[in-house]
């Protein structure tokens, strides 16, 4: 399985890179979406009553959706499994592997979605209205339905259901979780296409038209400020019980309860997600004529942060997996760690040349089997450094600690005998500026070490 | 009398929306057409007039957060209590991770709106008494950093405030004893977290409140400064917003808006406590001051030990003195009848404090 070598990231890591491609992806994609359903929606009711302004300005609102997803959208989710296949390949092959055909499915829609996108915009004028609205509204059945396929994909990862016994690719794709992560992303869509269509209108020139489409827009946030709560809780409901534990406490042995950085994370959507509700209801739906862009360009940030924060603690429940129970987050599987410490690291890592471990070759090797094992959650010194996590360890205790990593409740187990352990137990020593080994006799090999008390960053 | 005023606010359009309890009890209809009358003018610089706002929400930020940590907070055991605040009160993290954020956001605005007053010269006739008070709070607001960083009693908080008192030892004649009051005593230790606590929680918090009063007062009865060049503009060209709702409504939203990035600071960053101070342990290596004391803490360490005849640190703190006196006497200085130079003079002053300020504080931030 992990025959790939590995990309090396310093600094802000692995995870950081594909969050940053992965928050702009999802912010735009579920716009193209809620976009649509409002281009549809709009549309109609102004050829309905003949709203030529409104018609206008859906026009060049059309424009801003046609840029925005056909460019920066499709270019952060080819980004997406592009950075994810290079930094943990063993996961996308597992996911490719088992959803090939839904994937095939997902590539086709996407195609069909794009090509009637820009039918429709460059169909303004040139076919009926009526025709033109029917457009708006395959385009958002289509999109819809390319939603429909990768969240069977995305839910999947975190609560498999019953594919762990039966392997079938039906049980792995309607999951536990798969309903209600569609509806609570249905509702999150209509707000992002309210905040999005906030934006644009707040650019209007004339003043009466702008103010009824700020009134208008702010709509388009409500539904999900009433009905997300009940959709988000029928969602937790559905995660396996040891999510839900961590939820409630947070990843274990950050400092006490309420420390936890996704305890912390959540108390952020939460304000976040108040704020641009209240600012939508006080200034676009009450009071448009004294909303001006600064203000929903704030928004637009605001909702930024929210959707990263939100797919953040999806992807952070997830954790010590990519696969809940499957797949863990480096790479191995769940069932290859039975017997942890006699898999070998250097005896199933093609790309790590030495076969051995010698005291000359000692450092390097422990290098690369950080690279292999811990690489894709943590950096040497950048984010969640171990010069942080380990500071203060001497080569000893981090030795020993090495065997005690699922105690974390987030962390897989090291896949390495003795000798590895030792290895890389050299190389963090070495990061974290820990003193020489003791003498060999003196230290014991088997005796897991108590657990540290983490400090309270992530 | 009190059918007087019963009958007359019964009239009175401005306050029809207020309930008869208080209509046929109180005069307040002067008030209401007062903020109804407010203008703000609005031009391409409109923007800095949130900084003072922004200012006055952390400023309540501070004041509710501080009150929910003092119920926990115990001067006696300083840094146990804090740790408890941390570790075991729920939402105790936050709040004084809130607390301290705030506390940082607040300096921050207080000298954009201060540096935004300044470049737009709207502390000129009449508004001196504006700028004054304004340089009575922000030295407050300092003291209130000062006192409130020796509080949860760590390490860090022990030796930058050992090095933030001695230094106003180097004071002529009064300087020890200065220190001596500060401290309580030659040496830091309960006393001095006693009378920190005091003038943090007590003593500043009344003096700022009543100076804030008299400063919002007078931008009050003064109404809100234009620049020049739109005040040069032919009178249809002049645009203005009126205070209330609009503008109010506006600050709200800045508010909320300023709120998320305290809280999106508060969470993702909280504000850590180290370990307890122990004065016999070497000072940390690499110790500085908070970032509104670098700019002054790195262009002290220029100066050597002597200057002619008096003490480097002497010499660095009348020099400091006498440019604070300058900046706060800019009014006078630059006054309404004052010649042009002056208040070209002024500009260039501005420019380089500012741009001093900036440099010494990235300098001090860098340096090891």
């Amino acid at each position: 399985m992990p025959e790939y070598p590995v990309w090396n990231v310093g600094g802000v890591g692995h995870g950081w890179i594909i969050g940053l491609i992965a928050m702009t992806h999802v912010y735009i994609s579920h716009f193209a979406i809620g976009g649509g359903l409002y281009m549809a929606v709009t549309e109609a009711l102004a050829v309905k009553r003949n709203d030529q302004a409104m018609i206008g300005y859906l026009r060049s609102h059309s424009n801003f959706l046609l840029l925005l997803t056909t460019v920066l959208g499709a270019m952060g989710g080819i980004g997406i499994w592009f950075a994810v296949g290079l930094v943990n390949p063993a996961s996308i092959q597992a996911l490719i592997h088992n959803f090939m055909f839904f994937w095939a499915i997902e590539w086709v829609v996407f195609v069909v979605e794009i090509a009637i996108a820009f039918f429709y915009y460059y169909s303004w004028d040139k076919v009926s209205p009526q025709f033109h609205v029917k457009l708006a509204w395959l385009y958002f059945i289509i999109s819809a339905f390319s939603l429909l396929v990768i969240n069977g994909i995305l839910t999947f990862m975190l609560t498999p259901g019953k594919w762990l016994e039966t392997g079938n690719v039906w049980d792995g794709f309607f999951n536990p979780s798969y309903f209600p992560s569609v509806i609570v992303r249905f509702l999150i869509m209509c707000t992002i296409a309210g905040v999005f269509s906030i934006f644009t209108s707040s650019r209007v020139k004339d003043e009466n038209l702008r103010t009824r489409l700020l009134h208008y827009s702010a709509k388009w946030l409500m539904p999900s400020f009433f009905l997300l709560p009940f959709f988000l809780y029928w969602y937790f409901t559905s995660l396996p019980a040891d999510v839900a534990k961590l939820l409630e406490t947070g990843i274990a042995n950050i400092g006490a309860g309420n420390l936890s950085v996704l305890t912390r994370v959540l108390l952020l959507t939460m304000l976040l997600s108040v704020t641009i509700y209240v600012i939508a209801l006080v200034g676009p739906f009450f009071n448009p004529k004294i909303f001006t862009f600064g203000f929903s360009v704030a928004i637009l940030i605001l909702g930024l942060i929210v959707t990263g924060a939100t797919e953040s603690i999806r992807e952070m429940i997830r954790k010590p997996y990519t696969v809940y129970g499957y797949l863990y987050s480096n790479g191995t599987l769940k069932k290859a760690s039975a017997d942890s410490s006699n898999y070998g690291i250097l005896k199933h890592y093609p790309w790590i040349a030495e076969k051995e471990i010698t005291p000359a070759n000692m450092k390097t090797v422990g290098q690369k089997i950080f690279l292999a094992q811990c690489q894709s959650c943590h950096t040497p010194t950048g984010y969640r450094s171990m010069k942080d996590l380990a500071k203060g360890w001497d080569r000893e205790f981090i030795f020993r600690r090495l065997t005690t990593l699922p105690a974390t409740g987030i962390m897989p187990p090291f896949m390495g005998d003795e000798q590895e352990r030792r290895a890389l137990a050299d190389y963090i020593g070495d990061i974290v500026g820990a003193g020489p080994w003791p003498p060999t006799d003196s230290i014991p090999t088997t005796t897991p070490a108590p657990a540290p008390t983490a400090s309270i960053k992530n | 009398m009190s059918n007087e005023i019963a009958n007359k606010n019964h009239d009175d359009p401005n306050i029809a929306f207020l309930p008869k309890f208080i209509r046929e009890r109180y005069d307040v209809g002067w008030i209401v057409a007062f903020f109804k009358h407010k203008e703000v003018p609005v031009h391409k610089h409109s923007v800095w007039y949130y900084m003072g706002g922004i200012s006055l929400f952390l400023f309540i930020v501070q004041i509710v957060t501080g009150v929910l940590l003092m119920v926990h907070y115990n001067a006696g055991e300083a840094h146990a209590s804090v740790q408890a605040i941390m570790s075991q009160v729920d939402f105790g993290w936050l709040i004084r991770s809130t607390h301290s954020w705030s506390a940082n956001l607040m300096v921050f605005f207080v000298f954009l709106h201060m540096f935004s007053v300044f470049f737009m010269k709207s502390y000129k006739y009449p508004r001196e008494m504006t700028w004054m008070t304004g340089m009575i709070l922000l030295a407050m607001c300092l003291g209130f950093g000062f006192s409130g960083y020796l509080l949860p009693w760590d390490q860090l908080a022990y030796f930058a405030t050992q090095i933030g008192v001695k230094t106003t030892e180097a004071v002529p004649v009064m300087g020890g004893f200065i220190a001596d009051m500060l401290r309580g005593g030659k040496e830091l230790g309960t006393q001095t977290i006693e009378r920190f606590y005091a003038l943090h929680v007590w003593v500043l918090p009344a003096l700022f409140m009543m100076t804030l009063g008299l400063h919002l007062l007078f931008v009050q009865l003064q109404g809100i400064h234009a620049p020049e060049f739109f005040e040069n503009q032919p009178a249809d060209k002049k645009k203005y917003m009126k205070f209330f709702p609009d503008f109010a409504i506006k600050d709200v939203y800045v508010w909320l808006i300023v709120m998320n990035f305290l809280g999106l600071l508060a969470v993702m960053f909280p504000w850590e406590l180290g370990a307890e101070a122990d004065p016999l342990a070497p000072a940390p290596a690499g110790i500085k001051p908070e970032w509104y004391f670098l700019a002054m803490f790195q262009l002290l360490k220029l100066f050597p030990p002597e200057i002619g005849p008096i003490e480097g640190e002497l010499f660095g703190i009348m020099l400091f003195s006498l440019v604070g006196a300058l900046w706060a006497a800019i009014p006078f200085i630059d006054s309404r009848t004052a010649p042009a130079w002056r208040s070209r003079a002024t500009f260039y002053f501005g420019i380089a404090f500012l741009t001093g300020f900036i440099i010494f504080t990235m300098w001090g931030h860098y340096s090891k």
